[in-house]
């Protein structure tokens, strides 16, 4: 049994029921866990002597709403996610965790007493994804301007967003205007595999 | 009391707001964003190699670095091993960039707290590496020279060389032209000569200087377990005691056959982060020897040779038919990506840096994530801060070598 | 720039407005307004191969001290406000360079949400400098550039 595999046990041995999914690709392991409970079960990745992962490596959200527009498969999980990359220092294992979440605004609870490190991360989702982390003592825009609406990063947010700014002269201060540019898309999406052309 | 976003350290776009008592810092709120600009979403409606030179702008000191973690996930999730040459000339300008971003971390550093004249000192070396760096891509800074599959070209035979013009003779010009005379290994092997003595000269400068150490010794301390938990990684760790380095670790490319050490520091101030530093240059310099070595005797590949990945040989193109349609798909649409997902994390010169690309199968990254070692640094900023002194902020900004393209994105 | 045109152009009036612009560029300081990846070339043109100083120019901290202000990388929404918060603190006269393409026309990063399309909506600027980013050389290339450019501006003397 190599060690992916032998991580696989553990983690599955440390969580049992709480993993609802877990794959070895790319020479990584991924796991997949609810969102209900999700402070528990990573304080246990933490604790547990087996797994130790004492580092949270990242911490991103993903939109999932347009994954399927250009694969041959069905998308019937929810929209968005968060995803955790965790790093044990004591043992050398890496380990990829996600969790779906729902609602509007999508909401789960922070990690932030598990790793301190979670703090700006979770920031960072809330403001480019809009997922809202319970529990979270300064949930504020991090990345994008100060008065800034919208999230970025969801697929239906455009590339040059809403507003661009300019100096107006009359007013003596910076303004935002609807943005004049065009989108250009110079080389359209398109999966090869999908159409039947190698 | 507000501190930014425009202030002379060397360091970007920072703004600081701090809660003072006199000049003890309280609460230190730090607000970033003010380089934000939206790489992964840009990179999302690019193919995967026009987005290469977005990872340079990242962490712009160490350009290399950033791009070669986002190949190695690339090439990850297409399934391709670059060939030994390509990952040799890889390992070798890694270390260049780690030169390069320690140089300018200790100019900054140095600046920063008053020793102004390191800032001379490490600029001179950085040309040099930046030549380097211009006779292999073109580029003084932003190279993109590492492409899935390898790197673009092989090393060149020969250097741009200076002419002579009314400040220098012919004489003089031939004698500033001796390191040049050969080709870029001739050039770099000639720096390595050269380098540890100008470590060694910056290290009598600082190293034993009573200033230098009153500014830094038991400024900013974090303890082991404190670091892991805040996410640390690279020199921040190891300067709190922690053998951590991805290069032992979890070797990648070559790093399995190289020798060289690993620096750890002991108490976990800002003076051991910089003899930590310091010494990470050594070995780099150490690495770059032994690499310098290897491709002299061995010629080979540079690229794979995968037509699905990587644009073959203009002669082929010419001739082939396939090989036509290869370079015509790959140049007009990018190659695709198997559906997936995949993160690929390097031993950065300001730690670990890693990218999270999830493939739908097409052209494009479906979400591209950049895992930057100073967002975490940064994050930690209020914490370290804590019961110092305004000047202190300053030097412990300095010590977590904070670059904000990557703390941004 | 508050006798400007008042008088006709003659020898002497010449003469004077030479000499201002000349001790006009002969010291520049420039106000580092580094942003992003330009900075670096900023610094490495003030290193000691490309040598700034040479040229008089001293780079300063504080507008208020500054002649030109060299906007070095990429201005996002979130820092055009404090951009123009330090120009409008230079004195009189005043110039700016915009250094590469982020700050020409938003350069790479011209189709960002957060990124703004150009220094020039945001400052009147007096020099561009291409590049991506621009070498040390390309950065004391445009300082002359400018140079020449304040030795045709007539502060004194109105041309007729």
């Amino acid at each position: 049994m190599n060690r992916l595999e032998q991580l696989q046990a553990n983690v599955a041995a440390c969580l049992g029921e709480a993993v609802l999914d877990s794959t070895i690709a790319f020479d990584e392991l991924s796991i997949e866990l609810s969102a209900a409970d999700i402070q528990a079960n990573l304080a246990a990745l933490r604790d547990n002597q087996a797994t130790q992962f004492d580092q949270l490596i990242d911490l991103c959200g993903v939109d999932y709403s347009e994954y399927a527009d250009h694969q041959d498969i069905q998308w019937d999980k929810p929209r968005y996610a968060v995803v955790y990359h965790l790093q044990s220092v004591a043992l050398n294992r890496r380990l990829r965790v996600r969790a779906f979440v729902e609602g509007e605004p999508p909401m789960l609870d922070s990690v932030i007493d598990v790793w301190p490190a979670a703090n700006w991360y979770e920031r960072e989702a809330f403001d480019v994804m809009g997922i809202v982390f319970a529990g979270h003592p300064d949930l504020r825009r991090i990345l994008t301007d100060y008065g800034f609406i919208g999230h970025p990063f969801r697929k239906d947010f455009p590339l040059s967003g809403h507003v661009e700014m300019r100096y107006d002269e009359e007013k003596g201060r910076v303004i935002y205007e609807p943005v004049s540019i065009e989108p250009r898309i110079l080389v359209p999406r398109i999966n090869r595999e999908a159409h039947g052309q190698g | 009391m507000n501190f930014g976003p425009q202030h002379p350290a060397a360091h970007g776009v920072l703004r600081v707001v701090m809660e003072m008592d006199g000049e003890v810092i309280e609460r230190a709120d730090t607000h970033i964003g003010l380089l934000h600009r939206g790489t992964e979403k840009l990179a999302e409606s690019k193919p995967y190699n026009q987005s290469i030179g977005y990872m340079d702008r990242l962490d712009y000191v160490s350009m290399m670095c950033n791009e070669h973690a986002y190949v190695m996930t690339i090439e990850k999730l297409f399934g391709v091993t670059p060939p030994i040459r390509a990952q040799y000339i890889r390992v070798m300008f890694d270390e260049i960039t780690r030169i390069l971003n320690h140089l300018l971390w200790i100019g900054a550093h140095g600046l920063d707290v008053g020793a102004m004249t390191m800032f001379i000192y490490a600029f001179r070396e950085r040309e040099d590496l930046m030549d380097a760096y211009e006779a292999v891509s073109g580029a003084r800074m932003h190279a993109t020279y590492y492409r899935p599959g390898g790197v673009y070209r092989d090393l060149p035979d020969e250097m741009p060389q200076y002419q002579p013009n009314k400040r220098f003779n012919d004489k003089q010009t031939r004698e500033r032209n001796d390191n040049r005379s050969g080709s870029l290994l001739d050039f770099l092997e000639s720096f390595t000569e050269r380098f540890p003595g100008y470590l060694d000269e910056y290290e009598t400068l600082l190293t034993d200087n009573r200033i230098w150490k009153q500014r830094l010794v038991d400024i900013g301390i974090v303890t082991p377990e404190r670091a892991i938990a805040l996410g640390f990684t690279g020199p921040m760790l190891r300067g709190s005691g922690i053998e951590w380095d991805l290069r032992r670790k979890q070797p990648y490319e070559v790093y399995d056959q190289l020798e060289f050490d690993i620096p750890v520091g002991t108490t976990g101030d800002s003076y051991d982060r910089y003899l930590v530093r310091m010494e990470e240059m050594r070995q780099s310099n150490r690495i770059i020897k032994q690499c310098i070595d290897w491709l002299r005797v061995n010629p080979g590949d540079v690229m794979a040779h995968d037509s699905k990945l990587a644009p073959p040989a203009r002669p082929k193109v010419k001739e082939d038919m396939e090989s036509l349609i290869h370079h015509f798909k790959l140049f007009t649409e990018g190659y695709c990506l198997p559906a997936g997902e995949a993160y690929c994390a390097i031993e950065h010169p300001k730690g670990e840096f890693g990218t999270y690309i999830i493939s739908d199968g097409t052209n494009k990254p479906y979400r591209l994530k950049i895992r930057a070692p100073g967002f975490a640094h940064i994050a930690a900023l209020d914490e370290m801060t804590r019961g110092h002194m305004l000047s202190d902020m300053v030097a412990i900004i300095g010590t977590q070598d904070l670059v904000f393209g990557e703390v941004d994105r | 720039m508050s006798i400007e045109g008042q008088f006709k152009e003659g020898f002497a009036t010449a003469r004077l407005d030479d000499l201002i612009n000349w001790a006009r560029t002969g010291s520049m300081w420039p106000m580092t307004f580094g942003l992003a990846c330009c900075a670096v070339e900023m610094m490495q043109a003030g290193a000691s191969r490309y040598d700034l100083d040479r040229f008089g120019m001293l780079f300063r901290p504080s507008p208020r001290q500054s002649d030109v202000m060299i906007i070095a990388g990429t201005l996002t929404n979130k820092m055009a406000p404090a951009l123009r918060k330090v120009y409008d603190q230079m004195a009189e006269p005043r110039w700016v360079i915009s250094m590469g393409s982020c700050a020409n026309g938003g350069g790479y990063y011209h189709y960002s949400y957060a990124v703004v399309r150009g220094a020039d909506r945001i400052v009147p600027v007096d020099v561009y400098v291409p590049g991506c980013p621009p070498t040390a050389e390309a950065l004391i290339y445009a300082v002359l550039q400018l140079h020449k450019k304040i030795k045709r501006t007539n502060t004194i003397a109105r041309t007729a």
